[in-house]
């Protein structure tokens, strides 16, 4: 068979004789790895995944924006000030003049007002931060208003703290769009949001010059940025799923940054002299969720076995190195209120979780079906399958996509990942403590703890608290109690890992700086 | 089996090897035993046939005596010596999760025997049945049913197992039936063929005189004449079948996890192919030495059965 | 692969036959011949549509909330149901079907969100192409290796073609892709990578034919070219290896049985040389089997297209496929399993109407 191929290949070599140059990325181009699959449209409104968030934050400009080394400080971008009133209900924020689209349109308070009711009224998964204040398709033209061309005011339906309400302008679903470019493109009142689908609007540093789903984004540098013309002329985001692939691409020098390596390949990367790894901690988690829509699993005891069935210390310096750490603290480490080391809440003991299935009813163990949310939580899948089936409990492991399964509680036992852009614990603590109408049709598929159907009135009251409360002391107890109920209540979401997103870097490769919330900027990257 | 069966002494002088070597045997079995026997002695006069044929052999022994060739469980793992490279102790290294790959390979062949021969079970009787029918009956009958035959004939094999598959979801019983789908077609054309070339037979006719049902005519004379010629037109499909649910699983629509299944092991060696080798490299050797094996006994059995000996 | 197995079923004079099995007028036979024709095509076709509509409809994904998202009130989601027609009988759904399919809709996609026709457009060039490159490779090295092995029948050459051929039926595509890239790229890094083309070269090309090999050749750009030939020449190459397996056997066993031909004998008694009587008689009678089965390669090779597009990334229609299953995209595996059986079964008619034309004793 070899002996075939390599007389094809001599045939084709003869014929031409120069094969490839092999040619690094120029180096005023930055060529970035990664996965582009789902992403159905550039649009800020309709996205808040991770890879579609780096993307827009490079194409449109926020109001204010975090740095990725400081969580906490709100710094200025199209927004150069603003302040508060007394009573925490009226945000002003003074708008810079010297901020252009690349349509050639002035940035003014009208656009920003525009792409703020815009994202409310379309009501896409853009929403979902904003949206949580209060905001409605009916008041948000009242409570978000252009005062003059440069001050923008946005007033706040019920009594919210002010910080969380400016970290969610800082998201990339806020980006700030053209109204009247897009508005000009606008169909069957979509805001313009198919033509945005393909094409930018923005005041970023970046416009979009080519988009080809599944298969590359291309942005061209805007010289005339107000923050100054970007090193990098142009920034190919390629679409490689094929980790091997993609390894292969860095270490030529092909590729100069990589999202998304599989395990194995960044255990091979970490040793070479020309890659550095980033791994950038996560607003997030990896969980097992347990229906309890199922008999079974609604048992407080099945819950706890579960507790003890899984042997996560085993993969946590491998399978999960680079992509997580323990934790299993419902408040991500480092944020207020959450726990200052480690906490161990499920040791592995198959011997205690057999015991606790035999109270619960089930001598003879238990068998579910599991899904993992999708490839990439699939070894893990794997390897929960194999101590659970020392504790008892046999797995059947049924791979695919099961997000979308997972969101309509489609499911028995479920091991997925999870993700959130506002950097306050209030944003995980909805997602895994709320769940407001436990009903079917409320379909509250953003709060996790609906998916799982399982509503706690203690912690909803708790969560609508934390949003509302603006000392931040008072807030620190707040999350600490929640995570205290959460740790007691043999939750059905058990949370194992916090969340890590390894970026991969060529070493000439400066100034990219993977952000914990997703909006990682281009302005700033430079090559050696 | 509903053959007709004629009871025959063996004992007789001269033993079997005469029986099998009469030159008027008595009745319809020794008939066939007698062919199979002069096939396989043609057969035998091929090497490479008769490599394929011992390939397949020690696949069937390795696929029962799986346990006790190896100390391993294939399914257990153990992280801390995850992608050991190949030595004493592991033959073929260890995978991810530090499974002996070499169990895996030798529990493997299980799930590719019970691939194959659950798709031989699914397969030769619909296409027999289909077949049959539609060369017996002719006309309208036979018009549908080949144009049925012909829509599945019109899809590349994997392309309509994948979609199957996919609809079906992830599992190795939707895989066969996938492949079941797809691998039916070829069965019924040659029943048909035969049983257009035995429907005016002067046997049949007589059976018909004797006021036998169609179906009865069908079932009990017709489907058995076909079951040889079918049996081999498995075997020559068999690498294809091989090859097609590698694929499957290969794209994950195989065997579910953590059953061992040599397409599913060479799609997660893939990740680790760079620096484990191993991992992927003996899964995609046992699939090609299969497959391969049956293509040689394929290939000696065409020219068994078509002396003309072109192909 | 499979799919070679299953051609070699094909009978192409059945359909004709079942329908002009008694005709008196030479007129009416060739208009019944082609009535029968017209029957044949229109009703695989709706099996062809058949099966692509039942597949859909067997997938576990929710063809409404693949358009609304899965926020979304009863109110609209009953109101989508209705729109799309799921309240309608299973055989009016088909109907509609049939009816989109025919008038170019396929429906869009959940994953890209754009229409599948267009996606289609878009990807169907690159899977061509590969397909042709590897199609060259298989008539190149397939033709002369069945030749010779059928002229030196029972020669070592002989067996290892045939080998060679046994062992493309034999090893998985994707292994070989794989193992391929493993060599080839990632320790010899002789061609490259996943992809059609170099990241830096993107976009310097206008799609013209969409096939990046002609369009950069016809703009002059031969930096583009060369890259994009490192690219296409190990997908190309090994999914020509297996068309190779294929082409190589049927140009021996056609081979053989011309060399067993009278007038053969006869040239060779006259005193041609080997060479002369080989390409020069046995070779041009031929010509229309060879033609005839690389048509029929050439929608096997779609199928192998499939696997090693997913191996080496490979923007194109194998790809496609294959995301789509991951992802549950309804529309997508249904409109690409539809354009792989609609090509499968447009190449084979052709080869069965060049075969028709061009063989003289079918003439």
């Amino acid at each position: 068979m070899l002996k075939n191929l390599f007389a094809t290949l001599a045939v084709t070599a003869a014929m031409f004789t120069a094969l490839p140059s092999w040619a690094a990325s120029p180096p005023n181009m930055l060529v970035i790895g990664t996965n582009l699959t789902g992403i159905r449209t550039l649009d800020p409104a309709q996205n808040n995944a991770r890879t579609v968030s780096e993307l827009i934050s490079n194409l449109y400009d926020n109001l204010v924006q975090l740095s990725p080394d400081d969580l906490q400080t709100l710094k200025p971008m199209l927004a150069t000030e603003w302040k508060v009133s007394e009573d925490g209900k009226l945000i002003t924020l003074t708008l810079r003049d010297d901020a252009v689209f690349q349509s050639g349109n002035k940035v003014t308070a009208e656009d920003a007002a525009w792409s703020i009711q815009r994202v409310i009224k379309m009501g896409q998964v853009g929403s979902t931060d904003i949206a949580l204040w209060g905001f409605t398709p009916e008041n948000v033209d009242q409570l978000v208003r252009a005062k003059d061309d440069h001050t923008l005011e946005i007033e706040l339906p019920q009594p919210v703290s002010s910080d969380l309400v400016l970290y969610s302008l800082a998201g990339s679903s806020i980006g700030i769009v053209d109204k009247k470019t897009a508005m000009s493109h606008e169909a069957n009142g979509d805001f313009g949001g198919a033509w945005l689908s393909a094409n930018s609007a923005g005041s970023g540093p970046f416009t979009l010059a080519q988009w080809r789903p599944n298969d590359v984004a291309i942005f061209n540098a805007q010289p005339d940025y107000w923050g100054g013309k970007p090193e990098m002329a142009r920034v190919v985001a390629r679409h490689i799923p094929e980790s091997g692939n993609l390894r292969l691409q860095l270490e030529a020098g092909d590729v100069d940054v990589g999202h998304y390596l599989a395990s194995g390949d960044l255990d091979a990367l970490s040793k070479s002299e020309d890659i550095v790894i980033d791994s950038v901690p996560g607003l997030g988690f990896y969980y097992v969720a347990l229906n309890q829509k199922d008999p079974d699993l609604q048992k407080p005891k099945v819950r706890e076995a579960f507790q003890h069935a899984f042997d996560w210390k085993a993969i946590a310096d491998n399978i999960m190195r680079y992509t997580g750490f323990p934790w299993q603290s419902m408040i991500p480490r480092g944020m207020i209120g959450a726990p200052t080391e480690v906490v161990d809440r499920y040791n592995y003991d198959p011997a205690k979780a057999k015991q606790l299935l035999a109270e619960a009813g089930y001598p003879n163990g238990l068998k579910k079906v599991l899904n993992p949310s999708g490839a990439p939580t699939l070894p893990f899948a794997e390897a929960l399958q194999a101590s659970a089936r020392a504790a008892g409990i046999e797995l059947d492991l049924v791979p695919g996509e099961f997000t979308p399964a997972f969101r309509e509680r489609k499911y028995e036992v479920l091991l997925g990942n999870s993700g959130a852009r506002l950097p306050d614990p209030f944003a995980v603590a909805t997602q895994y403590a709320y769940n407001p109408d436990n009903s079917d049709e409320a379909r509250l598929g953003s709060y996790y703890l609906w998916r799982t159907a399982m509503k706690v009135d203690e912690l909803n009251g708790l969560v609508d608290q934390s949003m509302k409360e603006r000392d931040t002391a008072k807030r620190t107890e707040i999350f600490k109690k929640i995570d205290t109920i959460y740790g007691g209540m043999n939750s059905p979401l058990m949370i194992f890992f916090q969340r890590t997103d390894p970026y991969v870097m060529r070493a000439n490769v400066k100034g990219y700086q993977g952000h914990t919330t997703w909006s990682t900027r281009w302005h700033d990257v430079t090559k050696e | 089996m509903t053959i007709p069966i004629e009871q025959t002494n063996r004992s007789e002088p001269g033993g079997f090897r005469q029986w099998l070597l009469a030159p008027e045997p008595e009745g319809l079995f020794q008939s066939s035993v007698q062919q199979f026997y002069q096939g396989w002695l043609k057969f035998r006069l091929h090497p490479l046939g008769l490599v394929g044929l011992a390939v397949i052999i020690l696949l069937i022994l390795v696929a029962v005596a799986a346990p006790v060739l190896t100390q391993y469980d294939p399914i257990v793992q153990d992280m801390a010596s995850r992608l050991a490279p190949p030595s004493a102790e592991h033959w073929l290294g260890t995978d991810n999760f530090g499974r002996d790959v070499f169990a895996r390979i030798i529990y493997g062949a299980r799930t590719t025997l019970y691939i194959i021969i659950l798709v031989t079970v699914i397969v030769a009787p619909i296409g027999l049945l289909i077949g049959t029918c539609s060369g017996y009956f002719g006309g309208v009958v036979d018009e549908i049913l080949m144009r049925i035959t012909d829509i599945f004939l019109s899809f590349p094999g994997l392309v309509l197992a994948l979609g199957f598959a996919a609809a079906l979801g992830p599992g190795i019983t939707n895989a066969i039936i996938a492949i079941s789908l797809t691998a039916w077609p070829p069965i019924a054309r040659l029943a048909r063929a035969e049983t257009l070339s035995l429907r005016n037979a002067d046997f049949i006719a007589a059976v018909r005189l004797q006021g036998a049902s169609s179906m009865a005519i069908i079932t009990r004379h017709i489907l058995p004449m076909c079951i040889p010629s079918v049996i081999v037109r498995v075997t020559l499909n068999m690498a294809g079948i091989i090859i097609t649910a590698a694929g499957l699983g290969f794209l994950g629509l195989g065997a579910q996890p953590p059953w061992p299944e040599w397409g599913a092991m060479a799609a997660t060696g893939r990740e680790f192919m760079l620096d484990s080798p191993w991992v992927i490299a003996a899964p995609g050797i046992a699939i090609a030495l299969v497959s391969l094996a049956f293509n040689l006994v394929g290939d000696a059995l065409r020219d068994v059965l078509d002396p003309r000996g072109g192909e | 692969m499979a799919s070679a197995d299953l051609q070699s079923e094909r009978d192409p004079n059945r359909n004709i036959d079942a329908f002009a099995a008694a005709s008196p007028h030479p007129i009416l036979i060739t208009l019944r011949r082609l009535a029968g024709r017209v029957v044949a095509i229109v009703t695989t076709l709706l099996g062809l549509l058949f099966l692509t509509f039942s597949m859909g409809r067997l997938l576990p994904a929710d063809p409404v909330l693949a358009i609304t998202g899965a926020e979304v009130s009863k109110e609209v989601y009953d109101r989508v149901y209705r729109e799309l027609g799921l309240d309608q009988p299973i055989w009016m759904q088909f109907l509609t079907y049939v009816r989109n399919v025919a008038t170019g809709d396929l429906g869009r996609s959940t994953t890209t969100g754009q229409p599948i026709l267009s996606d289609l457009l878009t990807i169907f060039p690159a899977t061509i192409e590969l397909a042709l490159v590897a199609m060259v490779v298989g008539i190149v090295v397939g033709v002369p290796l069945g030749i010779i092995a059928a002229v030196r029948r029972g020669s070592i050459i002989d067996h290892i073609v045939r080998i060679l051929a046994l062992a493309g039926h034999s090893i998985p595509i994707f292994w070989t892709g794989l193992m391929a890239l493993f060599i080839f790229y990632a320790k010899l890094r002789l061609v490259g990578a996943s992809g059609r083309i170099d990241v830096f070269y993107e976009g310097l090309v206008t799609p013209v034919t969409g096939f990046l090999l002609i369009d950069s050749a016809l703009q002059g750009q031969w930096e583009v070219f060369r890259n994009a030939l490192s690219h296409i020449i190990l997908p190309g190459s090994i999914l020509g290896y297996y068309s190779v397996a294929y082409i190589s056997r049927m140009s021996r066993s056609f081979m053989l049985e011309q060399l067993g031909q009278e007038y053969i004998l006869t040239a060779k008694a006259k005193g041609l040389g080997r060479r002369q009587v080989v390409w020069r008689h046995a070779f041009r009678n031929i010509r229309v089997q060879l033609l005839t089965i690389m048509a029929l390669t050439f929608g096997g090779l779609l199928e192998g297209a499939v696997l090693i597009e997913t191996v080496f990334g490979w923007p194109g229609l194998g790809q496609y496929l294959t995301r789509g299953l991951q992802m549950n995209d309804m529309n997508v595996v249904m409109g690409a399993v539809l354009t792989i059986g609609a090509v499968f079964l447009t190449i084979n008619m052709i080869s069965d109407v060049l075969y028709r034309i061009l063989d003289p004793r079918t003439r």
